[in-house]
């Protein structure tokens, strides 16, 4: 009867000592995988922002022909569109003559 | 003839009894009277206290999107004691992190028990060192500070951060990076580890450790395409005229929120370490120079507050003025005219605004100069800003009302001259420009910014005056390069000298600028072009803007500004209204 104590307490301190290492293997992986999910998300955020920068897009965009509009155009609610040269603001008008220098502070 | 059994029974057990009295004296000596001191030297080979620096937060920009972020990385550390071999071993990890063998050897033979063999290794690259399995090398965790728009986004506004040569953690230099550095730093941690006689972590052994706290994300009021364009816009326009540097400065009037400011300097698109040290300091706030006839504004709409001047009163100006013995001449040389208020900021008279100014008198002169900020950081929280040069009112000469009211005599930032349009665009209300709206905590809760410092300058009806002489300047004075098709701008042009340091006077050098906003009726954006010595051309309506005019032109797609009403232009001796 003794023997079969010992033996099951052997057994037990065995069984949970397995269990143990097991679960303590198991928890490395996961610490392992987390950190690699965690280094992934920091490698697509910086990708992500390298991507979103202005700069990129506009290389891109140059490279496909693209350019910004030179005239801004305005539609209004009722559908009517201001545009270009369009009233309200003064039309292009030349430079005040300037000599080549500032003769005092302009 | 043998010895009785007894008898040597007898013997060996005398011996035994002192061979085991010896151990258990021995033990004693060791379990009992040493042990203390044994546990503790047994810790200190086997526990190692491991820092965990705190991640750094994020600095974004106004949608969000990060303008500087720290991603993790590794720290590669020997203790020499365990290196085995180590030529062998710099050798296996020398061509991983792309650096001479004979350098890292050096390393690993060095004295003590902790050396770094390299800082920020990425990821990938530490696993590949970690999996030779090398005796006495170690692994601590890092950031590493990663800044995706480079030099298109705000470098100097964002600052840098540097790494410490002798331990794990971050060194702000300048820009939100040191402003903020509290915010964005965290508090670090700490961890216990348990080493083998290898030097390498024991699996199962004792591991303690304090998480460290990430930082909180700074969210700046920068609008990414504007800044980007600012910057491309001042490069071109540097570039193009041969110009020493420059800034360009887009706010917000009625918030104080920039929107952009670029700087020009020549490091920008380096890597050098030059570069590193330019990106510390921001221009913008910390260099002043003299103004010119943007700060003309400040005389002409103190003189319309205090009532000194009537809109309708005619100067006769003339193309010089002399006094002391000092002579300040207009830009160009001109017959003496007929001239009212208006006229003096649309032709940007020296010799009208001067005339101006004495009507005003010294002391409210001063009064408006600080009222408009001169002489007093903005508070925008860069560090390093400067206040400006304002010599203070005790200290004026009779020269002094002769060249301070035309922007001479006194030197001011880009931010703060900038400052001075946005309060006449925001009705004459003085806003504390800002740079970050709010922080965002670990838990993703957005706290906003302490709401900006304002105070009245000049009233409503001072502001939308001043507003419609600005206009005029575009539509028929020295600003027309500014003009924008179906908008009314208002806007100033300046043409500073440029002060000798070394001989007094000034030199044959100039800073163009052009500062306004738009739409004129209802103002939404300020846009200020510094130009740092033009070579080619000198006038800020021909140097600066132009550039305006291209950034009011992408400001209004950008930020869907609608045109407004006509302003009202002031009454004219040489326009005939």
């Amino acid at each position: 009867m003794a023997i079969a104590v010992v033996g099951a307490m052997v057994f037990g301190l065995a069984a949970t000592n397995v269990l143990l290492a097991q679960g303590a293997f198991k928890m490395r992986a996961l610490a392992l995988e987390q950190a690699r999910l965690r280094q992934q998300n920091g490698e697509l955020r910086l990708s992500v922002a390298g991507l979103s920068t202005p700069n990129r897009i506009a290389r891109e965009a140059r490279e496909i022909g693209l350019v910004l509009p030179d005239v801004v155009e305005v539609v209004h609610k009722n559908g009517s569109r201001e545009s270009g040269d369009a009233e309200p603001g003064p039309s292009k008008s030349t430079p005040v003559s300037t000599p080549s220098k500032p003769d005092g502070n302009e | 003839m043998t010895r009785p059994p007894l008898k040597r029974l007898g013997i060996l057990l005398v011996l035994f009894f002192f061979a085991m009295s010896a151990i258990v004296v021995r033990l004693v000596f060791l379990q009992v009277r040493d042990a203390q001191a044994l546990e503790t030297r047994g810790e200190s080979q086997r526990m190692r206290m491991v820092p965990l620096p705190a991640m750094r937060g994020a600095i974004t920009d106004r949608y969000g999107r990060e303008l500087a972020l720290s991603l993790e990385a590794q720290a590669v550390y020997a203790d020499p004691r365990y290196v085995s071999d180590a030529a062998a071993e710099a050798d296996k990890m020398a061509p991983l992190l792309g650096v001479r063998p004979a350098q890292l050897q050096g390393q690993l033979t060095g004295e003590g028990s902790f050396v770094y063999v390299a800082r920020q290794v990425d990821q990938s690259v530490a696993d590949k060192i970690a999996a030779l399995e090398l005796p006495g090398i170690g692994f601590l965790r890092e950031s590493k500070r990663y800044y995706p728009s480079g030099a298109w986004g705000a470098p100097q506004v964002v600052g840098t951060v540097g790494v410490g040569s002798t331990d794990a953690y971050d060194y702000p230099q300048g820009g939100l990076e040191l402003a903020y550095n509290d915010v964005l730093a965290g508090k670090d941690g700490e961890k216990q580890i348990e080493l083998g006689r290898d030097g390498n972590p024991i699996p199962q052994g004792v591991a303690t450790m304090t998480p460290a706290i990430a930082g909180q994300n700074i969210v700046t009021t920068i609008d990414p395409q504007l800044q980007y364009q600012a910057q491309v816009a001042l490069d071109e326009a540097v570039d193009s005229n041969g110009a020493k540097g420059g800034t360009i400065i887009m706010m917000d009037p009625k918030t104080g929120e920039v929107l952009a400011m670029a700087t020009y300097y020549p490091t920008r698109k380096d890597a050098s370490k030059q570069a590193e040290i330019d990106r510390t300091t921001d221009p913008a706030v910390t260099n002043v120079y003299e103004p010119g006839s943007v700060n003309k504004v400040i005389t002409v709409s103190a003189a319309i507050e205090e009532k000194k001047v009537p809109l309708d009163e005619v100067f006769h100006v003339a193309d010089s003025y002399t006094t002391y013995g000092f002579t300040i001449h207009d830009a160009e040389p001109h017959p003496t005219e007929r001239m009212m208020l208006g006229d003096i900021i649309t032709h940007s008279s020296n010799v009208g605004t001067i005339m101006v100014a004495h009507e005003l008198g010294p002391d409210l002169m001063a009064t408006y100069f600080a009222r408009y900020g001169y002489g007093q950081e903005t508070g925008i929280g860069l560090p390093g800003e400067s206040a400006g040069l304002l010599p203070p009112r005790y200290n004026w000469s009779g020269v002094s009302m002769a060249n301070l009211p035309i922007g001479q005599g006194v030197a001011v930032t880009p931010l703060q001259m900038v400052n001075v349009y946005a309060t006449v665009a925001n009705g004459g209300v003085w806003t504390q420009p800002q740079l970050v709206k709010g922080t965002i905590d670990t838990a993703g809760t957005f706290q906003p910014a302490a709401a900006p410092i304002r105070r009245r300058v000049v009233s409503e009806a001072t502001a939308r005056t001043v507003t419609g002489m600005l206009a005029h300047v575009v539509a028929s004075g020295t600003g027309t390069a500014a003009q924008i098709p179906g908008y009314w701008v208002a806007g100033k042009t300046g043409t500073g000298k440029v002060p000798d340091p070394v001989n007094g006077g000034y030199l044959d050098k100039y800073v163009a600028s052009f500062i306004g906003f738009l739409p004129a009726s209802d103002p939404k954006i300020v846009i200020g072009v510094i130009i740092d010595q033009p070579s080619t051309q000198y006038y800020g309506g021909l140097v600066a803007a132009p550039v305006f005019q291209q950034l009011g032109k992408q400001a209004i797609a950008r930020l869907r500004i609608a045109p407004g009403e006509h302003p009202d232009f002031p009454p004219s001796a040489m326009h005939g209204r």
